[in-house]
């Protein structure tokens, strides 16, 4: 079974955000996906985990859990950490709940603030705990280090790795950490996808992907 | 799952207390300027008896329509409702869950609101208070199944604090009628013919309403 998209077309009011992207992602393929700011990594992200609807075209998901990371991060500010720990973990069922994730990304000392009074970063790990906090099949991350210092993204990394996911998607901008992890690399460009190709051995991909990250700088 | 979104939902209103205290704060303000403006003085306690009914009710819709949107406000922040969608919980619960918080609260201010207007109109504790009081959660129920639907249907709207009002009070028209019509019949007679019409309709829409909220909700927080 694999995870695809199929002429994918989605509109923002009349604005077209995805230009019918179509592409596979076979069973244990880590796919990163690039692309400048507004070029629909997002929107395609949020098709492949059935959070949005689609215009045209279809997006084939293997059955199972999944589990997705988005910027909007999903917090209840008036909550604290540990309620939404315990909200979590009775919805996905405390035998399914790893709560090792918890002490892992260093939310343990910060169990009793509530989440309108910690900063980004440690928001973005709560988020992060909430997308990892049962066993998934498929792994959809859009931006997860934005805002996380140099031992949270290491941990993360980790985490990603450790995940028994069996596919796994992640948007970043940070190339210089998901360029080695990733199988395959997907450029977008206005909704278009305009390059594909396995991270190492494609040296036009290599090319599209170094012209990426210069006109990113 | 109902009971720890029932916990959630409950600590959100108290933490945040926004809803509480513009709800109960309508509430009393409502009811002792209203009170004061048709006192014994103006009135006969038999005319005050017979108003007694549309004036709490007014206060009710008036006071939690003006602050009902701020059970949703929670929700839109962050966009909390998403991750538990994510985590395969389901829109039902959710809703059931938020209904139920919001029947305690508009209750408890309602309950409120006919004691201030009680005392200050000198009317006594009516014989059928109990079944006054059944009423009102019916209504109440019916109340909030709609509003609760309601709200995230107009999320991203610029003008939602307007077209709240606009949709959801003509919707509940009947069912305003409904509770002064059986607030009257309570006050004058003391008890109510199960085949009263008004109750028939009340009935009904206690069951209507919430199934069909709790029905749609889901294509409400789906995109």
């Amino acid at each position: 079974m694999t995870l695809s998209a199929d002429s994918v077309w989605k509109y923002y009011d009349a604005t077209p955000a995805l230009r019918g992207v179509s592409f596979s992602c076979s069973e244990s393929e880590r796919i990163l996906i690039i692309g400048a700011n507004g070029s629909g990594k997002s929107t395609l992200l949020r098709a492949l985990a059935g959070t949005l609807s689609l215009d045209r075209g279809i997006v084939r998901r293997p059955p199972g859990t999944i589990g997705y990371f988005s910027p909007e991060l999903f917090l209840y500010p008036a909550l604290q950490v540990r309620d939404h720990l315990n909200l979590w973990r009775d919805a996905v069922g405390s035998a399914m709940c790893d709560q090792s994730l918890f002490q892992s990304f260093g939310l343990d000392r910060l169990r009793y603030s509530l989440v309108r009074d910690l900063s980004f970063g440690q928001r973005v790990q709560l988020a992060l705990v909430r997308t990892f906090i049962r066993p998934l099949d498929l792994l959809v991350l859009d931006e997860p280090t934005t805002g996380l210092d140099e031992s949270a993204v290491t941990k993360l990394l980790n985490h990603i790795r450790q995940s028994r996911s069996r596919y796994q998607l992640v948007a970043s901008h940070d190339l210089q950490r998901f360029l080695p992890w990733a199988d395959r690399v997907l450029l977008l460009e206005e909704g278009r996808l305009i390059k594909e190709g396995m991270a190492s051995d494609s040296q036009s991909l290599t090319d599209a992907v170094e012209r990426y990250r210069i006109s990113n700088r | 799952m109902l009971r720890a979104l029932f916990f959630k939902d409950s600590l959100l209103q108290a933490r945040s207390a926004e809803f509480l205290v513009l709800y109960c704060g309508f509430s009393i303000l409502g009811s002792v300027i209203v009170s004061f403006g048709v006192s014994q003085l103006l009135f006969s306690v038999e005319t005050l008896r017979r108003v007694a009914p549309t004036l709490v009710w007014l206060i009710f819709l008036f006071t939690a329509t003006a602050s009902v949107s701020k059970l949703q406000e929670q929700e839109e922040d962050l966009c909390g409702q998403q991750g538990l969608l994510l985590l395969g919980v389901s829109p039902v619960s959710m809703y059931l869950a938020k209904l139920l918080s919001a029947v305690v609260l508009l209750y408890l201010g309602h309950v409120l609101s006919w004691c201030i207007v009680g005392m200050l109109l000198n009317l006594a504790m009516p014989a059928a208070w109990m079944t006054m009081m059944a009423v009102s959660f019916g209504v109440i129920v019916c109340y909030a199944s709609m509003a609760l639907l309601l709200m995230p249907m107009l999320h991203g709207s610029r003008s939602r604090q307007l077209l709240f009002p606009l949709i959801l009070l003509p919707l509940l028209a009947p069912l305003f009628f409904c509770a002064i019509e059986l607030w009257s019949i309570l006050l004058s007679y003391g008890a109510i013919d199960w085949e009263e019409p008004w109750l028939s309709l009340l009935f009904g829409m206690v069951v209507v309403y919430p199934v069909l909220g709790a029905n749609m909700y889901q294509f409400v927080v789906r995109e």
